[in-house]
């Protein structure tokens, strides 16, 4: 019984010490995955992979076809940045400001030609998504979709 | 073996005494007391210690004073105290503790994971800042899905402000 005892005090110290690490170490990590959207009037099968993102976009917008240009993924800790390529000598720098409460706080820039044209700091929920869009490209607009996990 | 005995034996003689020989060696023991004074005498001074020895023993029956043995055992015991780590290890060992604190570990790694889930009703994007070399700038958030979109509309290159 002792034994036994000893047994489940140590599995419980020691799944609350991991549940402790797993917290410190997910509280500074955020995983995000970065689609870019290529938005046009152009008539044509939207990607079936964006159905879930294209739901709610064709009320707002006027756009008959989304095609998923790229996907990337970042891990990022805090302070860390990351940097994906954009079409048309564009690019995208997205940089965890670190995980305050229930949401982290992103900063986003866009540089077009290595000069920045666009920037914005969000604070995003946990399994959510922010999409900034707006860039031209050949006969459409890009979207760019973020969305972050930690 | 039939017959007086040949040679005095005091230890035969102490056996007789004490009733531990056969017929025929008590037979043998009996008829060298009569002609041999020496362990006729012998066998008389067993009877009188024994004697003396019997009455003694009823004159004052053990009586074992056991009070200051106990009183003494029992300082001895307040005076040292169980240690530090014998009381944990009694503590943490005690079914209850041990029940009491899986409960607990379970309910605070309930409430971990339950405090990390969002708040349904706050939007899931919050924009803190937006600024840019942009002609305009919207910001929506899609009603179905609650997907906020920061949408702008980049300057022609070459009439940056």
């Amino acid at each position: 019984m002792k034994r036994y005892g000893i047994t489940l005090l140590c599995a419980v110290i020691v799944s609350i010490l991991m549940a402790q690490a797993y917290q410190a170490w997910s509280e500074t990590t955020i995983d995000l995955s970065v689609k870019t959207i290529l938005a046009s009037q152009k008539p044509g099968q939207s990607d079936p992979n964006l159905k879930n993102f294209t739901n709610g976009m064709k009320d707002v917008f006027g756009y008959s076809s989304y095609k998923l240009l790229s996907r990337d993924n970042l891990r990022l800790n805090q302070d860390n940045s990351g940097r994906i390529s954009l079409p048309g000598n564009r690019s995208m720098k997205i940089t965890s400001k670190g995980i305050s409460g229930d949401r982290v706080t992103l900063q986003v820039e866009i540089f077009r030609d290595s000069k920045q044209i666009f920037q914005t700091v969000v604070r995003l929920l946990n399994d959510s998504e922010v999409t900034v869009g707006g860039p031209k490209h050949e006969d459409g607009n890009l979207l760019i979709n973020i969305f972050a996990s930690f | 073996m039939q017959g007086n005995l040949s040679h005095c034996d005091s230890e035969l003689i102490s056996r007789y005494y004490d009733g531990e020989l056969g017929r025929v060696e008590r037979s043998q023991v009996e008829s060298h007391i009569l002609v041999c004074s020496s362990c006729k005498k012998m066998l008389e001074d067993l009877k009188t210690i024994s004697s003396q020895y019997g009455a003694h023993l009823a004159r004052q029956p053990i009586g074992i004073d056991t009070r200051e043995t106990e009183e003494h055992v029992l300082d001895r015991l307040r005076r040292e105290e169980t240690p530090w780590w014998a009381k944990v290890k009694e503590t943490f060992l005690s079914k209850k503790i041990l029940v009491s604190a899986t409960a607990t570990a379970c309910v605070a790694l309930l409430l971990i994971t339950v405090l990390r889930v969002p708040v349904p009703d706050s939007p899931s994007a919050i924009v803190a800042s937006v600024s840019g070399d942009v002609s305009s700038i919207i910001i929506l958030e899609i009603p179905e899905t609650r997907q906020t979109i920061l949408w702008f509309n980049e300057r022609p290159e070459g009439q940056s402000l």
